[in-house]
């Protein structure tokens, strides 16, 4: 059975509509968070309400401001003759309960970009294949989840990523070493050895502090690293544009379960008002139980973050750039990273040129996950072992009309 | 570049093939060697005794979603490009139409008997080879009523090729005889010869 597309057509019809009418209470409400976010100019006031949220545990999960003003907007900085660019990137292949053997794939790509200079881009992939029964099941013998394999995707990353900036200490010249998602990384109860992956990016983290640190002792250069979030959702300062709207008595954990009048907004509505491409908003902490845990590791470690405008004068794309504090706290490195990404991101009209190629490094393509199927299929052959594919996959196979080699016909 | 014993750079492998002719690939940085006209070669196997002769009639090379976001941001440095060409991998497509074979050291000018194997190594023939083939112009028929192929033109460039494989002493002749079978070919079609006869006049 397809889709009945003339069942389905009607109701695109009745969602278009919805969506319109959304937008327009959207754009009202996101005038008045817009007049009461350009209000925003005393930043004690706003550290003390904070500090009333956080005394009164009322779970405010906003952004503070780190020490610059809020409403307004930081122009793009020069940026310096010379750097390096890494950025990391992966991609899995889930466990298939229903294939020939059970196992799961992780790639992380690093792409090397030397900013200023003609070299060659570096470009490195680090597959990992698991089948053990221990990495494969937890500690209720079910399968791991798919979220269990993108943790450990995501340790993985950040781990190579740290590991090739740590390599690249001694060539003199800022270093700039791009994650792809946030920086703030947590798991949920289904992952196994959650506590152990969490240590685990922490200490990858702590890695490339300690590549940073023996940059500058060598050359007086940084090595900043930087988590970035494409077209981000958050609403972390529409959260705090609507904690400055309460009076005092009202700063409780019931109010602020959502963001009142201003639900529904994201914080794109106001940078967009704020930010010209090219520039930045202030700098930011978002206030979560996970980000005091890497405050808790260290004060360096806590993440900050602000929002850039990537885009062009007729088409503005906002992103979310996330650093640990010890970048954060440095404005010649802010600077830098700012400087940097927007550099980065001109080549490829608004998205940095390294996590795109990273991404494509990183990426197993469709026909690469079926190579690798029949690889094992063979393998398993070729050590007597039985091979059977569940009677779903191979319905699947006859109803999509996969081909066999020698099957295949170009288009 | 590989280089096979002959000399001749291979230009790539076979991707596809027919009895009629056969696509090859190769990387971006390596199509400094095979020009429009060319004469190649593939062998089914080392030490085969039938090498299959076509002429390079296309190359092109796709372009792909990230190229055109580079083209569309305007905004390239040495940097990427050699990225996009060296790390990238970006693959030229080489299209060549069979005109014969060489079995056993004798030249048949007619499509030959299986087309070469998907990753068979192409390479450029040799002035020896270009000359022994083009002894006889009967290819030319294979050449002229292929279609998809600007046939004139593709005609006229294996032709020079062929008298730049020869002797400077004797490509005016060579010329001269390939234009008379020409006009055997073509008696029927005037416009036609009258382009392809300018197209190899020599200088």
């Amino acid at each position: 059975m397809t889709l009945e597309f003339e069942k389905v057509v009607p109701q695109v019809e009745r969602m278009g509509r919805a969506l319109a009418a959304r937008n327009i209470t959207l754009s009202e409400r996101g005038e008045i968070a817009w007049q009461m976010f350009q209000s925003l100019g005393d930043l004690d006031a706003i550290h003390a309400r904070i500090q009333l949220a956080r005394d009164r545990d009322a779970g405010f999960r906003g952004a503070a401001p780190l020490h610059e003003p809020v409403n307004r907007a930081y122009p793009r900085p020069d940026p310096p003759r010379l750097a390096t660019i890494l950025a990391a990137d992966g991609s899995q292949v889930y466990p298939n309960t229903h294939g020939a053997a059970l196992y799961y794939l992780t790639n992380v790509g690093v792409f090397v970009y030397h900013h200023g200079l003609d070299e060659l881009p570096e470009q490195l992939t680090e597959p990992v294949l698991c089948y053990t029964d221990a990495l494969l099941h937890d500690e209720r013998g079910q399968v791991i989840s798919n979220a269990a394999v993108n943790a450990r995707r995501t340790v993985h990353e950040l781990q190579v990523l740290a590991r090739e900036t740590w390599n690249r200490r001694g060539l003199g010249r800022p270093l700039l070493a791009i994650s792809d998602g946030p920086l703030l990384f947590w798991v949920g109860k289904d992952v196994p050895d959650g506590r152990q992956l969490q240590d685990d990016y922490l200490a990858a983290m702590v890695h490339l502090h300690d590549a940073h640190v023996a940059l500058q002792q060598t050359s007086g250069h940084s090595a900043s690293t930087i988590g970035y979030v494409d077209r981000p959702t958050s609403a972390f300062v529409v959260s705090l544009v609507y904690l400055m709207s309460l009076i005092p008595d009202e700063v409780r954990a019931a109010a602020l379960e959502t963001n009142g009048p201003l639900e529904g907004l994201i914080d794109q509505w106001l940078m967009f008002r704020l930010l010209r491409p090219g520039e930045r908003s202030a700098l930011f902490v978002q206030q979560s139980p996970q980000n005091k845990r890497y405050r808790d590791r260290g004060e360096s470690y806590e993440i900050v973050f602000f929002y850039l405008n990537v885009g062009q004068p007729h088409a503005y794309h906002l992103a979310r750039v996330e650093m640990p504090a010890w970048v954060a706290k440095d404005p010649a490195r802010v600077d830098e990273v700012h400087a940097l990404l927007m550099a980065q991101c001109e080549m490829m009209w608004r998205y940095p040129y390294a996590l795109t190629r990273a991404d494509e490094l990183a990426v197993v393509r469709s026909i690469e996950r079926t190579q690798l199927d029949e690889l094992i299929e063979i393998e398993l052959r070729r050590n007597t072992q039985t091979v059977e594919l569940s009677e779903k996959l191979e319905a699947k196979v006859v109803r999509h009309g996969r081909t066999r080699y020698g099957e295949r016909r170009r288009r | 570049m590989n280089e096979t014993t002959t000399q001749q750079p291979v230009i790539g492998s076979v991707l596809r093939a027919s009895t009629m002719g056969f696509v090859c690939g190769t990387r971006s940085q390596d199509i400094g060697h095979p020009s429009f006209g060319a004469f190649v070669r593939t062998q089914h196997e080392p030490g085969s005794e039938t090498e299959v002769i076509g002429l390079i009639y296309a190359i092109s090379i796709d372009d792909d979603p990230l190229v055109r976001q580079l083209i569309l941001a305007n905004n390239m440095n040495t940097a990427t490009t050699r990225d996009q060409r060296e790390n990238r991998m970006v693959p030229v497509e080489i299209s060549v139409v069979n005109i014969g074979y060489i079995q056993a050291g004798r030249v048949y000018h007619n499509l030959p008997p299986r087309p070469p194997l998907s990753l068979d190594p192409v390479q450029l023939c040799d002035d020896a080879c270009i000359q022994q083939f083009t002894e006889r112009f009967d290819f030319l028929r294979l050449v002229l009523n292929t279609s998809e192929v600007p046939t004139e033109e593709l005609a006229a460039a294996a032709l020079l090729h062929a008298a730049s494989a020869r002797p400077p002493e004797q490509r005016y002749d060579f010329l001269v005889a390939a234009g008379r079978q020409l006009a055997g070919l073509l008696a029927h079609d005037l416009p036609r010869l009258q382009h392809l006869l300018r197209l190899i006049k020599p200088a």
